[in-house]
């Protein structure tokens, strides 16, 4: 069996043999296949860039893996033809280093985030990319895919912390998938929910997860996969992530 | 205005589907609807925006109308390379950003938006998203229109697919039906070919110099007609998922000669 993953740091991979892969989602997902499961997570890429990725993977390859696993990343990382990891953490590191080779890449990304990343328009393009490659997923009958949703629909205004105190049950995503299978609640609300680090230059965590959150965000998968139907969502009770 | 038809039809998208001095123009596509079904037309495009523009204002109209809905919608489909958005700027493609930044009548925060929405374009934006993007926007409009099933919706393409480095000329090398389009609607009506395609077919400044341009809509009385009649087609007609595509006889020199002798 082979499974691909595409997506940021709530996917990266590592490599077979490593030390720590047996206590990560990639790695239980692995040993439960009989299989290395590849994850081709960029941290702090956009979705955008992972839609070519995965695009540009299926399209070019003759033997199609029998699973994607997609981690929707957040919207406001940028898409770029030449700078693939684009996001305001690091332009807003790079703002001062006029020696870089793109500071003109990302000082307009500073002048985007500050005018138009705020505005309603990133939700919905969030949405229409989901919507789309849902679409897309119909060109591939033999592929599943399971989209694991990292964030959710936020106000201009909210930030991350938003997850420690949001209702499980007004949760609102981008998309409900129809035409392939989904993991819910999105992973940040994992992620915050158990280790969160006080610093986050200091996460020790793989794919930013605990050892317990990969267990259960791996079973979700696995039943995704057993059991596949378009159109499925496995959710992971919210009793158990607390 | 008085009408005899309680019909309503509103119009989305950019200078193809603007109505620049309030005024109905009998030879424009927005005077022939107008006359035909003898209801309110309102043409709402704005100059220069983009498609995610006359998304939200279509969007807003909506929810804004929700006792009053129109019956029919027409939505211009504006170019996949204006994909930046801001509610209080309507206009910020990469030509209107570059001429705005220099001029001397706006004001300091106006001036750093535009800056901003030029580098955007010089340093950021990227074809192939561009193209993609508005692809995903069609598809997303496209299930939008399920919310509102009393109302037809037309969809207009202003433009078609193009590639990095090509531009507008295009259109003239190629025929009407070799246009690669964004999406096929399937919720809605569409029509076929793209309007730039009229436009650069017939009346199309020379030289490119659009400061020359005095077209209504960036088309000659002949393709207005020609446009309000596919329309019509596809108002009294209407089926989801349908195309209605304009001749492309009826767009050659000689009709279109014709049309004008008429």
């Amino acid at each position: 069996m082979k499974i691909l993953g595409f997506g940021d740091s709530f996917i990266l991979g590592l490599e077979e043999g490593h030390a720590k892969l047996p206590y990560t989602y990639q790695g239980i997902l692995g040993e439960h296949f009989n299989t290395y499961a590849e994850f081709k997570g960029i941290s702090g890429s956009g979705p955008w860039t992972s839609f070519f990725d995965c695009q540009d993977y299926l399209t070019t390859t003759k033997e199609h893996p029998d699973v994607v696993i997609f981690a929707w990343s957040e919207i406001n990382r940028l898409y770029n033809d030449f700078v693939k990891i684009l996001n305001y953490g690091i332009a807003k590191n790079k703002e001062n280093d006029t020696t870089d080779v793109n500071h003109e890449v990302y000082q307009a990304a500073l002048g985007y985030y500050k005018h138009f990343a705020s505005t309603e328009k990133p939700n919905y393009e969030m949405a229409a990319l989901m919507l789309m490659f849902d679409e897309f997923t119909l060109n591939f009958p033999k592929t599943k895919f399971i989209n694991l949703h990292c964030f959710s629909w936020l106000k201009g205004s909210d930030w991350w912390d938003v997850y420690d105190t949001i209702d499980y049950k007004d949760i609102n995503y981008f998309h409900k998938f129809k035409n392939c299978a989904e993991v819910r609640p999105p992973l940040i609300y994992m992620s915050r929910r158990d280790g969160w680090p006080k610093d986050i230059s200091k996460e020790s965590r793989e794919c930013h997860l605990t050892e317990k959150m990969h267990k259960l965000l791996a079973n979700a998968i696995i039943e995704c996969i057993t059991d596949y139907k378009p159109g499925k969502t496995v959710e992971i009770p919210a009793q158990k992530i607390i | 205005m008085t009408y005899l038809s309680s019909m309503k039809i509103v119009v989305f998208g950019d200078s193809f589907q603007q109505n620049k001095e309030g005024l109905v123009d009998p030879s424009s596509y927005e005077g022939m609807l107008t006359h035909h079904y003898d209801c309110q037309v309102e043409f709402l495009g704005d100059a220069g925006s983009g498609p995610w523009h006359a998304f939200f204002k279509c969007k807003k109209y909506l929810e804004d109308s929700k006792d009053n809905l129109p019956d029919v919608i027409i939505f211009g489909w504006s170019e996949a390379c204006r994909n930046l958005y801001h509610p209080n700027y309507s206009a910020l493609n990469g030509a209107q950003c570059r001429m705005n930044y220099k001029s001397t009548s706006i004001n300091p925060e106006e001036r750093e938006v535009y800056k901003a929405g030029l580098d955007y374009y010089r340093f950021l934006s990227s074809n192939k998203k561009e193209n993609y993007e508005l692809k995903s926007l069609m598809m997303y409009f496209d299930n939008f229109t399920l919310n509102y099933p009393d109302i037809k919706f037309i969809n207009l393409h202003n433009f078609s697919w193009l590639e990095r480095l090509k531009w507008w000329d295009m259109y003239d090398k190629l025929g009407p039906r070799q246009l690669t389009y964004h999406h096929t609607f399937k919720n809605s009506a569409e029509i076929r070919p793209a309007l730039i395609w009229l436009s650069r077919r017939d009346g199309w400044p020379l030289n490119d110099r659009m400061e020359n341009e005095n077209r209504n809509c960036h088309l000659t009385p002949a393709m207005h007609r020609l446009l309000a009649d596919v329309i019509i087609s596809a108002i009294d007609y209407y089926s989801p998922g349908k195309i209605f595509e304009i001749e492309p006889r009826l767009m050659d020199k000689q009709n279109l000669q014709k049309m004008v002798i008429k």
